[in-house]
Parts: structure tokens; sequence; C-alpha cells
């Protein structure tokens, strides 16, 4: 199976297909039948590339795991935890 | 110091002002991402894995401690607190948003600062000898020509849209500090009969397939030199490949033609220019030089009594401190290596706490290295010890210059959309362990490089040890090349090793370390000089050895 993700166009932040949607939870994104992949990110390009950039079709890992690019675009360098998605919540708080 | 003149400002606000309008078009819809992408790229923009990269060019790796400061300002006020220090003497921020970059962009500007030649199919921002102007063998300053060579190649329509990306680098010295070899066009100021001139090379380059480059002119006076490098540029635009990515780059031109018959080729594009040929005036090049002013050295300096250094601070001034032309001065390098850290990070702190010592102690000045330290080339001796004290609580005092924990590293795919592994846990775990083991000053000058894949931004085919990242299983896997040098012996690392994991490659360097201890004559000779003594075997079987 596969996944599409993108990257935000302003923020740049990563996001995956939720099937309706666009999610930053890499857990959300809808796995696809392989044969039908390669026209969805087309349509996605087409109608949401105002929105979202950079497309692109991921195959998943055997077991339908993700492969670790992605958890690392989700999660942040892992030699920098604290620069993930929790950074400017941290921010925040810490102002 | 370098200076950019008024007539570059305008160019750079003109251009960031037309990059505002790009911006606002693309997130208004009126401009395709198709379209954007190309003009993004132009101004430093790259989308990376986690959010926009802005490369922001340093010209010649050379900046003030007032352009440190809007520097780190930006990290602040726009991205995640820190920046990055390349191997092309460039900073890099990682977390920004498309709509801040027009702000920023300005900001650079109004700081003579910009991000364009740091992306595309240009003449890339030229890189220098970080000693250029104070090194004690210097020939000429490389700044000179390097600066020459971008005022006539900036946004010139002939080589606006070369067939692949063109980096250059210049050394003025005897000692090779910017791997001119190792460059796309590489030059030498030499001297001959007392005039100084250049020794120009071209078709060198890491990344994939490399090349050490071949000698194209063995003289040139300085006048030509604008004129060689247009013949250069001239026969790689119209015969270098635009039909394959990965053939595009002038190297592989210059093997597919072999190094006699791209000789010719550029000697006769030389004659061919006849009057067109751009020509270096002494007075334009006085007027070059005029950009970068010097330092007003205090003479007395020579009579100061010598440093009152405490024994930590004597044996990092030992690694540390760079031989300086002026009487009773000395550069300094800020090593950006501490153990476990991530090579060639710096956060804001740490960048207005530089700041305010360069101004305290080296005239302002501050320089990029291509093995991501930082450099204050002017610093008064016996101020050394209070430029300790200062860098001691910003974290900067490791003192491993040149150093095997002096270990270069690519971001990998810890940022880099394009790395096959991470580089950065690798270079973690080296530089603690060899901080455990307490093996650097034993072991003596040692370079260990690291990428994460094979478009080589950490330069692992020039270093001793050089180690590159594969894919395997979607793990992190490494090759171990040795017997690299960008020294005047250049000479590209062979592989010897099959793909490791972290902790596996880990262990082997530390093997191959240890039986350079071994059988090296004594400390005086060097990993590469023991490797062309012994050869590869010796090494690879200790690679080899488990356990």
């Amino acid at each position: 199976m596969k996944i599409i993700s993108g990257n935000l166009l302003d923020e740049g932040t990563p996001v995956w297909w939720t099937g309706v949607a666009w999610s930053s939870d890499i857990t959300l994104a809808a796995q696809i039948d392989p044969k039908a992949a390669e026209s969805l990110e087309k349509e996605l390009a087409g109608t949401h590339g105002q929105r979202v950039v950079s497309l692109e079709v991921v195959p998943l890992k055997a077991g339908g795991l993700m492969p670790r690019r992605q958890v690392i675009r989700q999660l942040g360098p892992t030699v920098r935890p604290d620069l993930g998605p929790l950074f400017d919540v941290r921010m925040g708080q810490a102002a | 110091m370098y200076r950019a003149e008024p007539v570059d400002i305008a160019v750079l606000k003109e251009r960031a002002h037309d990059y505002r309008d790009q911006v606002e078009r693309r997130l208004s819809g009126a401009m395709s991402e198709d379209q954007f992408k190309p003009l993004r790229l132009m101004n430093g923009l790259y989308l990376q894995l986690h959010a926009y990269m802005l490369r922001v060019a340093v010209p010649f790796g050379c900046y003030s401690a007032a352009q440190l400061r809007v520097l780190a300002a930006i990290a602040r006020r726009f991205d995640r607190h820190y920046a990055h220090v390349t191997t092309r003497q460039n900073f890099q921020f990682n977390w920004l948003k498309l709509s801040d970059t027009p702000e920023i962009l300005d900001l650079l500007a109004d700081h003579g600062l910009h991000a364009i030649q740091t992306s595309g199919s240009c003449v890339r921002a030229i890189t220098v000898d970080p000693h250029a102007g104070f090194g004690r063998h210097e020939v000429g300053d490389p700044r000179w020509i390097a600066e020459s060579i971008r005022r006539w190649t900036s946004l010139h329509p002939e080589f606006t849209f070369l067939p692949r990306k063109f980096k250059i680098a210049i050394s003025g010295d005897e000692t090779d500090r910017s791997a001119f070899r190792l460059h796309d066009l590489g030059i030498q100021l030499v001297k001959k009969d007392g005039e100084i001139g250049a020794r120009i090379f071209a078709g060198g380059g890491m990344g994939r397939g490399p090349a050490i480059g071949v000698e194209v002119v063995a003289f040139s006076p300085i006048r030509d030199v604008l004129g060689w490098v247009e013949a250069i540029l001239r026969v790689y635009n119209l015969a270098g490949r635009r039909d394959h990515l990965y053939k595009s780059r002038i190297k592989v031109l210059v093997a597919s033609l072999g190094a006699d018959a791209f000789r010719a080729e550029v000697h006769k594009a030389f004659a061919d220019a006849g009057d067109s040929r751009p020509v270096l005036s002494d007075a334009e090049y006085a007027a070059t030089a005029a950009a970068f002013s010097k330092p007003d050295f205090d003479p007395d300096a020579a009579h100061d009594p010598a440093p009152a250094l405490n024994p930590v601070q004597a044996h990092w001034a030992k690694r540390m401190a760079i031989a300086h032309v002026a009487p009773g001065y000395t550069g300094v390098m800020i090593s950006l290596k501490r153990p476990g850290g991530i090579p060639g990070d710096i956060d804001a702190d740490q960048m207005d706490g530089l700041a305010d010592l360069a101004e305290q102690f080296s005239f302002g000045e501050l320089r990029n290295t291509k093995e991501q330290n930082i450099l204050l080339p002017h610093v008064r001796l016996h101020d050394l010890p209070a430029l300790y004290d200062g860098l001691e609580p910003l974290g900067l005092t490791a003192t491993n210059s040149g150093l095997a924990s002096d270990i270069v590293s690519c971001p990998g795919m810890d940022y880099c959309n394009l790395a096959s592994a991470r580089s950065i846990p690798l270079s973690q775990v080296l530089s603690e362990r060899l901080d455990r083991l307490g093996l650097d000053d034993e072991l003596g000058p040692l370079s260990i490089k690291i990428s994460g894949c094979v478009n080589a931004c950490a330069h692992h085919h020039v270093a001793d040890i050089g180690i590159l990242g594969v894919d395997k299983t979607d793990t992190d896997y490494h090759q171990i090349l040795l017997g690299g040098a960008s020294d005047a012996n250049a000479s590209l690392a062979r592989t010897i090793s099959k793909a490791l994991t972290t902790d596996q490659t880990a262990d082997a360097v530390e093997r191959v370390l240890r039986r350079y201890l071994q059988v090296r004559t004594d400390s005086e000779e060097s990993f590469a000089a023991c490797i062309r003594r012994l050869g590869l075997a010796l090494f690879k079987e200790a690679v080899d050895a488990a356990g």
C-alpha cells in the first residue's frame, strides 16, 4: 500500500492525505491501493496545489509500516526532538 | 573586512523586492508551484523534510559582527533559534515559513547579505581559503580574485543557465585549505618571476563520480583570469550535457573529452574571444581589492608580553590559534564540534555572544570554514585569555580544530530530502567516543567527514576517513572510505568496507585509528602518509576485524 504526502505551501509543514483532507498527523494517512495512488496524487496536485505542494507517493514498508523518512518528517529531527511539532507549543508556554 | 558596494546593495534590494512580489503572487494563487519553484530556488529557498530551508550566501565566508547579529535575529524571529554552518562557508536556516522569507531577504539585503547563487545552475557563491589576508605564506589575497569573478559573473546572462551548478574555490597560499582541485573550477595564486598570477584547474568535483581537477593554465597573469574563467565556462556551457542530471557537471565533460582535448578547447575559446575577452585591469583589480579593508593593527602588539594563559587555556591556544602575518596577532578557530554536539549548529545566543567577542577582539570580523567552524581572523595574542573566558560561557571552547573529533557532517536524513541515511547520529557517537577515549591529541591532525548520500556535502571523498551513508532496509548504514586528501597531494578516498550499521561503523573507525597509532613510524607521520606508505590492506583488515 502507499500513502501520499506533501507540504503546506506557506508553512512548509509536512502533511498527509487522509482520504478526505490533509492532516499533519501521519497516523491518519490513508493507505491507498498502489494502482490508484499515482492518479490520485495527480488529481490532488490539480485540486489542492494552491494549499499543498511537493506531493509525493510513498510506498509503505512490509506490514504497512511507515518509512522512517516519513516518521522523521512527522516527529522532527531525531537529533533534536525539542524541534518537533510541539516546538511552537513549548515556545508559547515559555513566553 | 569585505564591504559590498552600493551598487551591489541596490541590486540585492531590487532582487528582494522582485522576490516579495513573486511570493505574494504564489500565495494568492496567481502563480503556480511549477512557475514559482525555480524562482524560490534562485533565491536560495529549498523545501526540505520539515519546512523551508534558506541558504544564506556569505561572500567568501567572510562576515561582520553586525551581520552575525542580523543572522541571530533571523534565527530568533523566524526560525527555531539556531542556524547551521555549511561546508560551503554559508549559513542555513531550517524552519522558515514562505510568507516570512521576503522580509528575511530584505533584512539580509539591508546588511549586504543575500541568498542568490546558493542554488540553481549558475556560478555558485565562491569559496576561498579562510586564512585569506592573514596567512603567513600567502602569495596573494584570494578574495580579490574571488570578488572580481563574482562581480563579473553575477547575473551574467551567458552563465545564468549552465548545464548544472558551477562551484569555484580559490586559494592564495602554498597550503591549500580551499580544496580548489575538487571544484568545478579551482584557482591557486602563484608567483612566477616575481609576478603574482593564477594556476587554473577545471573538472574537479565531489559527489557522484568524484574527480580531481586538471590543470588548464599553468600561469595566467591576473589581468587574464576573467578571460580564462570565461573560456572554461563557455566550453562547459556549449558542450556540457543537459540531457542527464547525473552527467551534467563539468567533471563529466572533462572525463569524456580527456584532459588534453578539454584544455585545447578552453585555449581555443580563450583565443577566439579576441577583443571581447574580459580583461581585469590594474585599476579595476585595485578597486576590487579596496572592498577588503585591512584592520588597523597596532604595531606595538609585536612587543606585547606573552599572554598569561592557564594550562587549559594554553592547551586550547596551542590547538586553536593560527599563525598570523601581523606581529603580535593570531587567528583563532572556534570549533562548533563539542562532543556529542551537532556539527555546524550554532544557536542564536552563541551567535550574539560571538559577535560581541569578534567586536571586542577581532576587529569585528568572522569567517566560516568548510570544516563547519568559525574563525576569528585577527586576535591580539595578549587577548587570548580574555577571549577564552568569553567563549567558555557560550560553550565554544571545544579544543579540536583539525583533529579527529572535529567531524564534518552533512545534515543527513534528519533534515535533507536527498539523504539516504542520517549522518549526525554517527558524528555524535564518534565525537563522544573520541572524547571518552581521549585519542584526539595522540592521533594528531586527522579528518573524519560523514555524508548522508552520494552528493557528498560533507566532502567525504577527501577525508582521511570518509563515511558515506547508504539506505539498506530503511536503516542507517555506512561505508568507510580511506585515504582522501584535498591538499597539494589531492587524492580520492577509496571504499574499504561493506555497509555497516552506525555502531559497527563507530567500532570500525576506532579500530582504524588504533591501527594507525600502532603502525605509524612516529607521531610526525600523518594518516595520509601512513596509508601512502603501507597501502589500505592493513586498515581494511582492521575494519573487517569484528569485536
